[in-house]
């Protein structure tokens, strides 16, 4: 399993949501992102399951409603260096 | 449109996945809905759209889209099914592009609606790469706050169409800003000389051989017209006899009014408009469609403009407009005295295969749309 730091997270979410990094922490809700739209939610899913072969249902990736819930999973699957 | 865009087949897996399906199920399920679907159609849409949904949706589905029994629309009504259940759907419309005396087919993608149960599947942008896969070039006009993105990213963006507005009777206008309504026909009164005023310098007289005439049904005079239109190497959508009894006068969902300019027995232009009133009771008259013959160009479209603000006025309509994709016509609007008013959901989007016949297509001003190229119909 690949991992990559908070920083790099950030990075990957900023490119999903084409919102820039600066504007994205960990307690940013999802409201608030314009780019987290069913585009920046399905870009999201693509990532996930192409890096980390984290395989998000459409259940799943509802619930996530800040940018720490996305940051938790990658920690639940081994893929947020600590 | 996004290079880095996600690949038809990925987006199939991770949609399917989404959805409990495999990839093949999700394919196998995308068809053409027939007659039979359209019940499921409808709940899906009824939930969707809620209580703006005031039109006999029936009607107007089996007239926009060919469900394979009469009357035929212009294009297929395509949906995601699976075990008889209606996932997904988009409409979609044929049309024929000009551009000089060249042609080529396209395809509008509009009604693109998911059932609610399903949002964040990502099926929404499934349909429209389901789309692209089987047609070279697709046009998509309009958005909302879900599909601004996915417009931008899946389309190559037009700019948007703009929204002319020419205020006609500024009492309610004023109504809507002062509580006494005295005042606010005393202060109309002005406004109203002015703009009156402003229309009979700003207008040239139409061409002395013209007069108008109402339009119920059009006939051959308009396909000549059509070879005969206005700065005819732009891009355009074909306007035949039958494209335009249909969308003007068969659309059950909008009454729409036309009248001809003619000279010395031919036609020489057209327009068609409505007219609707909005929520904050305001009553606008809006230009949806027009042609004019190449022989007066912007004398004629002027002329039709000014006819179409007298039956506006004499409508007692509070508001005339025109939301088009067309330089010309918008230099001249602007010159005219109408304001300007931009909405970031008036998107034109155009998705091309690299066979794409023309390089215009993706400049903005080769292009000559008019609302009726949309399937808005004056509802909010």
């Amino acid at each position: 399993m690949q991992q990559i730091t908070t920083a790099d997270a950030i990075k990957m979410l900023a490119e999903a949501f084409d919102e820039p990094a600066a504007r994205l922490a960990a307690d940013v809700s999802r409201d608030s992102i314009p780019g987290w739209d069913s585009m920046g939610a399905l870009t999201l899913m693509a990532e996930l399951d192409e890096r980390f072969g984290i395989e998000l249902s459409a259940d799943e990736s509802k619930k996530m409603t800040h940018i720490r819930d996305v940051l938790a999973l990658l920690k639940q699957h081994g893929a947020l260096a600590a | 449109m996004k290079e880095n865009a996600l690949s038809f087949p990925k987006a199939s897996s991770l949609v399917a996945r989404a959805l409990g399906l495999s990839a093949d199920q999700l394919r196998s399920g995308f068809r053409a809905a027939t007659i039979e679907d359209l019940p499921a159609i409808l709940d899906v849409r009824r939930r969707v759209i809620g209580d703006q949904l005031r039109w006999d949706d029936a009607e107007y589905l089996r007239w926009r889209y060919d469900f394979g029994t009469a009357p035929k629309g212009r294009g297929s009504f395509l949906v995601v099914t699976h075990e008889q259940r209606v996932l997904g759907m988009i409409g979609t419309e044929n049309l024929t592009l000009a551009h000089g005396n060249q042609t080529c087919e396209a395809l509008s993608a509009m009604d693109i609606m998911v059932d609610p149960d399903l949002d964040g599947t990502g099926l929404g942008i499934w349909l429209n790469m389901a789309i692209f896969a089987t047609h070279p070039l697709v046009i998509e006009i309009g958005a909302n706050p879900n599909s601004l993105r996915l417009i931008s990213q899946l389309f190559h963006r037009l700019p948007d169409r703009k929204e002319y507005i020419a205020p006609l009777r500024f009492s309610r206008f004023f109504s809507n800003r002062v509580r006494v309504s005295a005042l606010a026909e005393l202060l109309a009164l002005p406004a109203n000389a002015v703009a009156r005023l402003w229309r009979a310098a700003a207008y040239r007289p139409k061409p002395s051989d013209w007069f108008f005439h109402d339009i119920s049904h059009f006939g051959r005079p308009v396909e000549d017209l059509f070879l005969r239109r206005w700065a005819p190497q732009e891009i355009t959508i074909v306007r035949d006899t039958a494209y335009l009894n249909w969308r003007l006068f068969g659309n059950p969902r909008a009454r729409y009014s036309v009248f001809g300019a003619y000279a010395n027995g031919d036609l020489v232009g057209y327009a068609a408009y409505q007219t609707s009133k909005r929520a904050d009771g305001l009553k606008f008259v809006s230009m949806v469609d027009w042609l004019v013959d190449d022989r007066f160009g912007i004398r004629g479209f002027e002329a039709l403009v000014r006819e179409m603000l007298t039956r506006a006025a004499g409508e007692g309509a509070d508001f005339a407009n025109v939301t088009p994709l067309h330089a010309r016509s918008e230099r001249s609007l602007f010159s005219l005295g109408f304001l300007v008013q931009a909405s970031r959901y008036n998107t034109v989007g155009i998705r091309s295969s690299l066979s794409q016949p023309w390089p215009e297509l993706l400049r903005g001003d080769a292009w000559f749309l008019t609302e009726a190229n949309t399937d808005r119909d004056g509802i909010a």
